[in-house]
């Protein structure tokens, strides 16, 4: 765990909750669930090693190694 | 309806210039050259081709459903379920390709200029402006980008007039020597940039007049082509085949111009103009994420997800890229395939299933 970045992040999501709270009160209750668990996303994501750990890129990177073989000079 | 604004079918031209250009000019001429050589110049002439089919098809499905993005009717065409799964699917690639257009920003930004900045500053603050004029609508991110494109289009007019004496015209020949491969190769990177003309299925049903968005699209195809044509030749006119070693060419192009002991260090308003291009591109990739987020989640509003999708935006642009390397190995080994599969001929398949299925789907909603 890095705690600066667990503190940091946990700020950064707090501030965004603050800014939109006003004028998320008046939403349906469809609107507050999509942007708490879309936050909630964010900040489990977070608290990895992100760059070093393997994810979309690489997966697409393994799909296409076919295809992308042929663009090797 | 999630947007009220309205835009005219010339305003979303002058919205995908930026949005194509701004980060095709800075690697792509350098990664064609690798294999087109001095045919470098042809290469988006192909690559056009596939920008067209892609405004086409993404035209002719918003004329069978007017008023409605790909996440609406693919949900028509496709069923609930499945058109669900593609929504989501594409929502969580765009999610991804707008976290690379901030990457690549961010690294050159922080490569070339900013070298003792932390890369998560450059990248969140720009997510943050661009945040702000996604939640304004597309109207604001039009506007804007008709005020900064004029200046978009003059720092290359000023290349071409400040670089002139230096170019050397016969660089461009011969013409095809090893006959149309290399070139068509070449193609194949800018053609991924020309894919992305399927954001349009977010805009077109925001226009005021409907009737000319294909005009408009086409044009706006070809004012990309041509820009792309011009920035290659006029690198190759600079510095011959040595394009292919060089990371950013045309910044490499505006850093060679010393002119009447004047005009120098030109790299500087080229980044500062470009930094408008790169606000307009990430504004239309983020703002296509929240708006195509907001009608797949069946919300009420777009904005209250702007700000969250942009934190996931933060973190999609670190994960599993830790290197410049990784970003230039997705364009090169990736996109010209994703690209084509997913942005042209995905939307080309749901446009022939919806001449195939038009009975069930009008019983459907009936």
């Amino acid at each position: 765990m890095r705690w600066g970045v667990t503190l940091g992040v946990t700020l950064l999501v707090l501030l965004i909750i603050l800014f939109e709270l006003p004028a998320l009160r008046q939403k349906p209750l469809r609107d507050k669930i999509a942007f708490f668990s879309l936050l909630l996303c964010g900040w489990v994501l977070a608290q990895f090693d992100l760059p070093n750990m393997a994810g979309p890129v690489t997966w697409l990177n393994e799909l296409f190694k076919p295809w992308g073989n042929l663009m090797k000079k | 309806m999630l947007e009220k604004g309205k835009i005219s079918a010339f305003q979303m031209a002058v919205l995908m210039y930026p949005t194509i250009v701004a980060t095709a000019l800075l690697t792509v001429p350098s990664i064609t050259a690798a294999y087109a050589d001095n045919d470098l110049w042809l290469s988006p002439i192909w690559a056009s081709l596939i920008g067209f089919v892609t405004v086409l098809v993404v035209d002719a499905l918003h004329r069978r459903y007017p008023q409605k993005t790909i996440i609406q009717y693919s949900e028509h065409i496709l069923g609930k379920l499945l058109g669900k799964a593609f929504g989501a699917f594409l929502m969580l690639l765009y999610v991804l390709l707008t976290a690379l257009v901030v990457r690549i920003y961010a690294e050159f930004l922080v490569g070339s200029f900013l070298t003792q900045t932390p890369i998560v500053v450059v990248i969140s603050t720009m997510l943050l402006l661009c945040a702000f004029a996604v939640r304004g609508g597309v109207e604001v991110i039009a506007r804007a980008a008709t005020a900064f494109s004029p200046f978009f289009v003059l720092p290359l007019l000023l290349l071409i007039v400040l670089l002139f004496t230096d170019f050397q015209l016969d660089r461009i020949f011969p013409i095809m020597a090893d006959g149309v491969g290399p070139s068509l190769k070449g193609a194949l990177i800018p053609q991924g940039w020309f894919t992305e003309y399927m954001l349009l299925a977010f805009l077109l049903p925001f226009l005021t007049d409907r009737e000319k968005g294909r005009k408009w699209g086409v044009l706006s195809v070809f004012a990309v082509m041509l820009t792309l044509l011009i920035s290659n030749l006029i690198v190759l006119f600079l510095f011959g085949t040595d394009v292919a070693t060089m990371l950013y060419p045309l910044m490499a192009a505006a850093r060679y111009v010393s002119f009447a002991d004047f005009f120098e260090n030109l790299e500087s308003l080229v980044m500062a103009i470009w930094i408008m291009g790169a606000f307009i591109k990430i504004s239309v990739f983020y703002y296509a994420t929240a708006l195509g987020s907001a009608q797949l989640l069946n919300l009420s509003d777009y904005r209250p997800i702007v700000l969250p999708l942009g934190f996931l935006i933060t973190l999609f642009s670190f994960w599993s890229i830790p290197s410049l390397m990784e970003t230039s190995k997705f364009d090169v080994a990736v996109f010209p395939f994703l690209g084509p599969l997913v942005l042209t001929l995905l939307p080309l398949l749901l446009l022939l299933l919806s001449f195939v299925r038009p009975a069930r789907q009008e019983g459907k909603s009936s």
